[in-house]
């Protein structure tokens, strides 16, 4: 026997609280109640159902081939189909689960693989990082270490570039900028700095000193020899006027013996005129005579007065050279032999030379310092003035001194000065000579 | 299977019999009951010889959890929504044993004979007289309406 309750579809056991309604409908205890709580009816015929007529029941089933009838069979063939279904549906449930899971997991290794690629190149980007950093940590390094050279440079240019401002400037701008730096380090270099400068400019004035020195003894022994050049000169003069009065006296010699012939050939004359015609004769000797006297006498002194010997010329040239340094030289220049003319010309631009070496050395090296006052020196442009006022005629009451360029070293050279007195009276013997080359040439 | 609620038990062994013996033009899609057991689509045809021969509706169930207690939710859904005096056209029906007279004892298949008979029984294809205005101001959930049932004739 198999009881259905109708409310759960259940098939009703026997060891179950079972309930049977008024109406005679049999259910499971807890399903009726269920009902019974919302709607007192009976589910199956709507009568009228309450707590109090509905009453327990207690059937009493044989043991006899006990549930293993059709029906009961069957009963459980449909519950075991259903767990089937329901197991089947739960595998299926759960296969897809595995799937997914499935699909979850190779998505998570595909991501730990790419993770892990990532991984790998970023640790070699870490490393190739790392090796720049320390690359540039190098270069910052280095880059620090020039710019302190750098630095150091700079303060060195700017000490150099005031070195060279104080060398260069006035002492008050120098006491100025002493004032304007404060380090004790730069004064003192600044002030090594110029030491060693003055005691370069003081060995360059001593050089300077000895090398004016040289000068002036070369310029002596010049002077020495001008003078003993006027010497020879005087000595020759002296020869020519004894050559000159030798002529005077062979000129009134030959008129004498002219005139002698002259008183002769009268003689001859009147003893030819008075013996015949041997005039011709007389006229040929004559024609010989004179010209051969004569010529010799004017070609004598031609060559005196125009002769190239360096001491006769020489002497007229440097009489004139000395007279007219300053005033005229292109005529000076005319007149004296290009020896000559070389000779003065170095001597002059040895004193100028040395002049402007002097001039130089002493702007240079005269600092501000010292205020030594430059050693003055007399050029001989200077000495223009004294020689103007000579006019070259020879007689004039103003001493015609050599240009000598320092006066202030005439102690130096007391010789020259007493050559000088010597020398003075040159001119005009040279002068006489030449009127009186005149006078014999016109003669 | 011990998880298994009465409520859920029982629509199993419903879904199991309506599947394996259906009645006539009704067919359940089991597929998608099995799925969600609270929802179910069954097809239903127009019965021969009645005014809904030929055609086909589709009613849907929706049970909770106190069921059998508590009575399914039946309405058409679809396109075709049978004209019927106890037929709103937004497919709630008119019927005493889907709210107030639900008993425990009914089941899907029996429900469903009910509607077959209901539309069966049908003499003339229209709408309820108030269905335009039911339609506009009824709840969507068609047991929270107060039905009045006016004719039990058919």
């Amino acid at each position: 026997m198999n009881i259905l309750c109708t409310i759960c579809s259940d098939l009703i056991n026997q060891a179950e609280n079972i309930y049977v309604t008024k109406c005679g409908h049999v259910f499971h205890h807890h399903c009726l109640a269920q009902w019974i709580e919302r709607s007192k009816t009976c589910p199956q015929c709507r009568n009228k159902v309450t707590d109090k007529c509905m009453f327990r029941l207690y059937p009493t089933v044989s043991n006899e081939n006990s549930g293993e009838d059709a029906a009961t069979l069957q009963s459980r063939l449909d519950d075991a189909q259903l767990q089937l279904r329901q197991q089947r549906v739960k595998y299926k449930e759960n296969q897809d689960k595995l799937t997914a899971v499935n699909a979850d997991l190779k998505r998570q290794d595909d991501l730990l693989k790419s993770y892990e690629k990532r991984l790998v190149s970023f640790d070699s980007k870490v490393l190739a990082l790392k090796e720049q950093l320390d690359y540039a940590h190098l270069q910052n390094r280095e880059t620090n270490r020039i710019k302190d050279e750098n630095e150091g440079l700079k303060k060195n240019m700017q000490t150099l570039n005031g070195l060279q401002k104080v060398l260069n400037a006035t002492s008050d701008e120098v006491e100025k900028m002493l004032q304007g730096y404060s380090d004790v380090r730069t004064i003192a270099t600044f002030a090594t700095a110029l030491k060693r400068a003055l005691c370069e400019s003081e060995t360059k004035k001593n050089e300077t000193r000895d090398r004016l020195h040289t000068v002036k003894q070369q310029l002596s022994q010049e002077k020495k020899n001008s003078a003993e050049l006027q010497n020879k000169v005087l000595q020759l003069e002296d020869s020519l006027h004894q050559v000159q009065t030798q002529y005077e006296l062979l000129k009134t010699d030959k008129d004498m013996a002219e005139l002698k012939r002259q008183v002769a050939q009268t003689a001859a004359a009147d003893r030819l005129a008075a013996d015949g015609p041997h005039s011709p004769l007389r006229a040929l000797n004559d024609a010989i005579l004179e010209p051969a006297s004569n010529s010799s006498f004017d070609t004598l002194v031609n060559n005196i007065a125009s002769s190239d010997s360096p001491y006769l010329s020489l002497k007229q040239g440097n009489v004139f050279a000395l007279a007219s340094l300053q005033r005229a030289p292109l005529k000076m220049s005319d007149k004296i032999q290009p020896s000559e003319n070389l000779y003065l010309t170095s001597i002059k631009n040895a004193t100028k030379k040395l002049m402007n070496e002097k001039s130089s050395t002493v702007s240079t090296k005269h600092s501000i310092f010292h205020k030594k006052e430059p050693m003055k020196i007399e050029s001989l442009d200077s000495c223009g003035p004294l020689d103007i006022s000579y006019d070259g005629l020879g007689g004039h009451s103003k001493l015609d001194t050599f240009p000598v360029p320092r006066p202030t070293i005439k102690s130096c050279i007391p010789k020259i000065s007493a050559k000088h007195k010597l020398k003075r009276p040159n001119p005009t013997g040279s002068q006489d000579i030449e009127k009186m080359l005149k006078k014999v040439k016109n003669k | 299977m011990a998880a298994m609620s009465p409520s859920e038990r029982r629509l199993q062994k419903e879904l199991m019999s309506l599947m394996k013996e259906p009645p006539p033009g009704v067919t359940v899609d089991g597929d998608q009951a099995s799925q969600n057991l609270t929802l179910w689509t069954v097809h239903m045809e127009g019965v021969p010889g009645t005014l809904y021969e030929g055609e086909k509706f589709v009613l849907q169930f929706k049970f909770t959890n106190k069921y059998p207690f508590d009575s399914p939710e039946v309405t058409f859904i679809g396109n075709n929504i049978p004209i019927h005096p106890h037929v709103y056209s937004n497919g709630h029906i008119c019927l005493s044993i889907l709210t107030d007279d639900w008993s425990p004892a009914l089941s899907v298949q029996s429900v469903c004979l009910s509607i077959v008979s209901m539309l069966s029984s049908c003499k003339e294809k229209k709408r309820p007289p108030d269905n335009s205005f039911y339609v506009k101001t009824c709840n969507k959930n068609p047991k929270k309406t107060k039905w009045w049932y006016h004719d039990d004739s058919v």
